[in-house]
């Protein structure tokens, strides 16, 4: 069984305490063992997310993986592993265990990707500065017409017809560089697991760099579509993926829609933190819609309704 | 149960007093919807002037012939027996909230515990609104509070005044039911 | 129940005199005002708590009855009866400023003429009581 290093920073004495003891009550329990280290030796970070900000952005260029933990309120940070406080043991040792799957696909050592396609470098380099505060600096990233959005304080800036533009998938990014200046006057605000979602759809054909082809995916949460704006492709894949974990081919399969289409679902939703990967023994499989006569009248009345609502896809 | 095959089924938007299921509903009705709404006493808990005391009800005509029979409850707790009449076989349920109202996250557990025994199972969509006001709660937080109950239902921000959020509200239960209903897991 | 939810400057008591006197109608068990949108104003009944259910209930009843009425073209809704086999119960509109009901349950030693004789006689006067 492989072992793996694991520093916890940003907690109170007691929260430490406690974590410490769920890894010794996890020992034999995960698919791995996991022992305290420090930040230099660890190979992975559990920080609570009002860590200190320049611990986590010097953790987020080594490229090693990061379990962010959020109190009860507060809302998704765009990262693959989130947990919420108070963390439970049972969450923690499903936790550890899909980021031992993570650590044992090798490409997936390297975060930023050097020979990611364009669109995927764009994302890489929003996942690396996400969770940057404005007193590090902001990150600026602007499209061939020259707008430009920013991004600092777990917030995105951008005037409004950036954003329009942005909502309506029209908007193609170049990657977040730190720059000295401010968002324009006029620019409007918008979370960063919004702008996370935007520039997951407008990724590459193929399945983001840093997801499991193999690896089964499920919803934890539907995105808000009445905020975001939504297309009826993005509805349909939503909806098969809060109904089961599907692999990238069955979603594809099961919704009728491409695997382009597939693939930047999938990166938007990782990308806003809506998104679950399950270890594949766990995947339940299911036959292809194909095989499954649907129920009686559902189809033919549902594509009506569809033409109704003018959401002909 | 519900009656697809013949070319009908029924949703049925239902949520706390002055959530806004009657404009919803008024929305995307075809017909002028029937109503049931009197003069409101309760002005501590709404300030409007009426509310409804039986139910809505309306209705949208398919270009194939199928026919979507649109319900709504009342909200105030006093007519909760309302809500499994106006309930019952129903294919799936809309739970409309006030973003900026204190215990909104409550009248949610509230409506949903209530309705997601009379519906199929997953049926259920749940409807923000004023999410951008003041003081508003953001939709995130409610679909948290789901999640840690281990509901997986879609939270989304809208405004029942506008056609268009309503639709898009309909649009995504029924793109639920047809996961559901179109393979071996239904 | 709030006093604040129900209309001001209702003679609350006097109503109450009034349904009293359906009280001696042979078989009449509870006798309820309520506002249209449920809230009970006055009651006479030996059961503790089935009015407030019971002005719930009777208020969406009066809605569905107004609804009905016109959908069938019909003037404004005015009374309805519902006949169990062990009781007869009676929604009729109370005329005046404020939109109110007057619902009344009796057991099966109710003679149903009777009944609704008592009930109208009872309604114009809880309607001149409103109006005064
Ligand atoms: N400003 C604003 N007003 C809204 C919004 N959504 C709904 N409303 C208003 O809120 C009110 C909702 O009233 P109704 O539709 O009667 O509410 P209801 O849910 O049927 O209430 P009951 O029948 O009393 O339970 C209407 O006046 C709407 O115009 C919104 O997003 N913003
Ligand atoms: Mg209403």
């Amino acid at each position: 069984m492989a072992t793996y290093k694991i520093c916890d920073i940003g907690f109170a004495p007691d929260a430490s305490h406690a974590l410490h003891s769920m890894f010794k009550i996890m020992e034999g329990r995960a698919q791995a063992s996991w022992v305290p280290a420090t930040l230099d030796a660890a190979d992975v970070l559990l920080a609570n997310v009002t860590a200190d900000p320049l611990a986590l952005s010097a953790w987020s260029r080594s490229g090693k993986p990061v379990i962010f933990v959020i109190d009860e309120r507060g809302s998704f940070p765009p990262a693959p592993f989130v947990l919420r406080h108070p963390v439970r043991v049972m969450q923690l040792l499903s936790m550890l265990d899909n980021v031992t799957e993570h650590l044992r696909e090798p490409r997936r050592q390297a975060t930023v990707a050097p020979e990611g396609t364009c669109a995927w470098r764009v994302a890489e380099s929003l996942r690396a500065v996400a969770m940057h505060t404005v007193e590090r600096g902001w990150n600026v990233a602007e499209d061939a017409e020259g707008a430009h959005v920013w991004v600092g304080g777990g917030h995105a800036h951008a005037l409004p017809a950036t954003l329009a533009a942005l909502r309506e998938g029209r908007l193609a990014l170049g990657t977040f560089q730190p720059t000295t200046d401010w968002p324009a006057a006029g620019a409007e605000r918008l979370p960063v697991r919004d702008l996370a979602w935007y520039v997951g759809l407008a990724g590459d054909e193929s399945l983001a760099p840093w997801l499991d082809a193999g690896a089964a995916f499920r919803l934890r949460r539907w995105p808000d579509f009445g905020r975001l704006g939504a297309r009826v492709e993005l509805l349909e894949l939503a909806a098969h993926a809060a109904a089961r974990p599907c692999t990238p081919a069955l979603l594809a399969s099961g919704s009728g829609q491409p695997l382009a289409t597939v693939n930047r679902f999938l990166a938007a939703a990782s990308m806003a933190g809506l998104l679950v990967a399950v270890p594949r023994v766990e995947a339940v499989p299911v036959a292809s819609t194909a095989a499954a006569p649907p129920a009686r009248g559902w189809r033919r009345f549902v594509g009506d309704l569809r033409k109704h609502l003018g959401l002909v896809a | 149960m519900n009656d697809v095959a013949e070319g009908e089924f029924k949703i049925v938007f239902t949520g706390p007093m002055g959530a806004g299921k009657t404009t919803a509903i008024a929305a995307i009705s075809e017909i002028d919807p029937v109503r049931t709404e009197v003069a409101n006493n309760d002005r501590m808990s709404h300030e409007k002037a009426s509310t409804t005391v039986g139910f809505d009800y309306g209705r949208i005509t398919l270009p194939g012939g199928g026919v979507v029979r649109l319900y709504g409850t009342p909200g105030q707790p006093r007519f909760r027996f309302m809500w499994s009449i106006v309930g019952r076989g129903a294919a799936g349920a809309i739970v409309l909230l006030d973003a900026t109202q204190p215990g909104a996250l409550v009248q949610m557990d509230l409506f949903v515990d209530a309705f997601r025994p009379l519906v199929p199972e997953g049926a259920l969509v749940v409807g923000v609104g004023r999410t951008t006001e003041d003081g508003a709660l953001n939709s995130d937080t409610f679909a948290s509070r789901l999640e840690a109950r281990g509901i997986l239902a879609p939270v989304l921000s809208v405004d029942v005044r506008r056609k268009a959020d309503v639709m898009l509200l309909v649009q995504t239960l029924a793109c639920i039911l047809e996961t559901q209903n179109g393979n071996a897991y239904a | 129940m709030n006093a604040a939810m129900r209309p001001s400057r209702v003679p609350r008591e006097l109503a109450r005199k009034l349904l009293e006197t359906l009280g001696d109608v042979v078989g009449v068990k509870t006798v309820v005002l309520f506002t249209a949108d449920g809230f009970e104003v006055a009651s006479h009944s030996a059961e503790v708590g089935a009015p407030a259910r019971i002005a719930a209930i009777g208020s969406s009843l009066s809605a569905l009855g107004s609804a009905i009425s016109a959908e069938a073209g019909l003037a404004d809704f005015d009374c309805t009866t519902i006949q169990s086999v062990n009781g007869t119960i009676v929604i009729t509109r109370v005329e005046g400023p404020h939109a109110m009901s007057l619902a009344v349950v009796a057991d099966e030693a109710v003679t149903l003429g009777q009944l609704l004789w008592a009930v109208r006689r009872c309604c114009t006067a809880l309607a001149k009581l409103m109006n005064e």
